[in-house]
């Protein structure tokens, strides 16, 4: 058996909300999943891990400003579709007026 | 009108450069198809409006300067471009409805470079919902179906851009892959499709999936189209700090074949009794063409696909949590709640990985695993010029095939996650039917090693003539 996954928190963690419906499926297929992935375990594996395999490392451009890749505020705030306000965008209130 | 169907880059640019057409009559040549096939089909999502002007536009500068090819290989050529591409003014919605009506305020630099080259965007493709999964079916907006057999998938996720190429809606298509996203919807749809080096073409302006293994590449009616696209598509990019420093400088050519000097390596575990037999038998055929030629072939061994099943699952899903984690719908887009079943089940599964207390038993295990997969690889092309294998364990499936599936993509692409893991450059390429239906070899090399990748794929495709058979859309 896997881990039993928390599904309630790691939806919290990852910010979306689920249907019971997607409560109960997930729950089942991520086991699932993770059963799987097991056999990974069945290996010794006593190297560094590769995060990525270019070799690059500490990669810098100039420090110039490319104007070509610059946008307004107008084109900026265009993009939250109906929610901006005065050349701002409107979020959703996060503080709740008791905190 | 002279012939246009199933036109390659170059058989287009010699019937445009002797003007026997113009660019408007091989635009509307593919629009009037397209039109005719996209409803049954649903492989091209948007189509750019201006198309035609731009053609027109083409043909007055071809009339002033008809050498124009010389210094813009792909000028007035109309492709086919996956939909996690920014295009400026363009909406792009790597086919979620999170960002239905999301117009990209600028453009990738794949996209720059080939309207530097002069090509022609003729419209947008569908493709799994931020390329999650090996179908097409994942799409948003309704599966692509394959044009070989309407009742059969594309392969994914860039199975728009692949079905575009084998309808003869394009003469090219650009699609990514992430791991097998490009060269097993060529494999299913009976296309060419290219995977170079990771870090050889930017990622920036892509829809960002697993960015460790994201790839931009060609996919086209032959090895030479995807050649000459390579060269046009590879570069160093100041805004994408993982491109290879040498990466502008290569020109990928595919070149003759020295066939006494070729080491081929089959992987035993790559051929395995598990696989469709009628795909053995057809990739056997076609390592036989190898060996007739002199190429040296011997069978190998590798790590089991199912640990790179394992690691890819990881860092692909955490990869994914981190990416997607941007789309909360307050700058632009749609909220979270429209994010589809199977990108909130990655999601999920990779914010687990990488949460406190399980980080060290599945993600850091993972990317050791990789670093084993990495140096697996390694040690075979010290002795081999490239692996010659199955692209895909069958044929394209039937629609509905994936409904459900938590691991559909990872079962499909279990011969090609393993070289995307470790950033190596594959070929798809046509080698037979089964059931009517294509099937595909793959020919994978060491990173930065595309020309031989290539040159093998070339001369494959003198010796055969699969990559030349299209299907019969009768519309």
């Amino acid at each position: 058996m896997a881990d039993q996954i928390d599904i309630k928190k790691i939806a919290t963690l990852a910010a979306l909300e689920l249907t019971p419906a997607q409560h109960t499926a997930f729950a089942a297929q991520l086991e699932e999943t993770l059963e799987y992935v097991k056999v990974l375990h069945t290996l010794k594996s006593e190297v560094e891990p590769t995060s990525q395999v270019t070799g690059l490392v500490s990669v810098t451009r100039e420090d110039v400003v490319d104007t070509k890749y610059l946008l307004s505020q107008e084109e900026v705030t265009a993009l939250a579709s109906g929610k901006s306000y005065q050349g701002f965008i409107v979020v959703d209130q996060v503080i709740d007026a008791n905190d | 009108m002279p012939m246009t169907n199933n036109l390659t880059i170059d058989s287009a640019r010699k019937l445009l450069a002797s003007r026997e057409i113009s660019v408007l009559e091989l635009v509307e040549y593919y629009l009037e198809r397209i039109e005719r096939i996209n409803p049954h089909y649903n492989i091209y999502l948007r189509m750019n409006q201006h198309i035609q002007e731009e053609a027109a536009r083409a043909d007055t500068v071809i009339a002033s300067n008809p050498r124009v090819w010389e210094t813009q290989p792909l000028f007035g050529l109309p492709y086919a471009l996956k939909d996690n591409f920014l295009v400026k003014g363009f909406e792009i919605t790597a086919s979620s409805k999170v960002l239905k009506g999301f117009v990209a305020p600028y453009s990738a630099t794949v996209v720059e470079k080939l309207t530097q080259a002069g090509a022609l965007l003729l419209g947008i493709t569908n493709m799994d919902a931020w390329a999650h999964g090996s179908s097409t079916e994942t799409s948003d907006f309704g599966p692509t179906l394959n044009p070989w057999n309407k009742d059969h998938l594309p392969g994914g996720s860039s199975g728009g851009s692949a079905a575009a190429v084998a309808a003869d809606l394009c003469v090219f298509a650009i699609g990514s892959e992430t791991a097998g996203s490009i060269r097993q919807p060529a494999s299913w749809c009976g296309v060419t499709g290219f995977k170079p080096t990771y870090g050889m073409v930017s990622r920036y302006g892509v829809v960002a999936m697993a960015s460790s293994t994201d790839s931009p590449g060609p996919l086209a009616k032959n090895v030479e189209d995807c050649a000459l696209l390579t060269s046009v598509l590879a570069g160093k990019d100041p805004y994408d700090a993982t491109t290879l420093p040498g990466a502008s400088s290569i020109s990928f050519v595919p070149s003759d074949v020295k066939w006494s000097k070729i080491k081929l390596a089959i992987p035993k575990e790559y051929m395995s009794e598990d696989l469709d037999p009628e795909v053995l038998k057809l990739v056997r055929t076609a390592i036989a063409v190898f060996k007739s030629q002199g190429a040296k072939v011997d069978e190998i061994s590798l790590l089991d696909p199912k640990y790179s099943i394992a690691v890819y699952t990881i860092v692909q899903r955490s990869e994914v949590s981190s990416n997607l984690s941007r789309y909360q719908g307050i700058r632009y887009g749609h909220p979270r709640a429209e994010f589809g079943q199977e990108a909130k089940r990655r999601i999920m599964l990779g914010t687990f990985a990488l949460s406190s207390g399980y980080y060290d038993a599945y993600y850091k295990k993972a990317q050791q695993v990789r670093t084993m997969i990495r140096d697996d690889f390694d040690k075979v092309f010290e002795s081999y010029d490239a692996i010659i294998a199955p692209v895909s364990p069958c044929v394209a499936l039937k629609v509905g095939a994936s409904k459900d599936a938590a691991m559909f993509g990872e079962l499909q692409d279990l011969l090609l996650e393993a070289s995307s893991i470790a950033g190596l450059t594959g070929l798809s390429v046509p080698c037979g039917f089964s059931k009517e239906l294509p099937v595909g070899l793959q020919i994978t090399g060491q990173k930065q090693t595309e020309n031989v990748v290539l040159s093998l794929g070339k001369a494959y495709q003198q010796l055969t003539s699969f990559h030349q058979s299209f299907p019969d859309i009768s519309l």
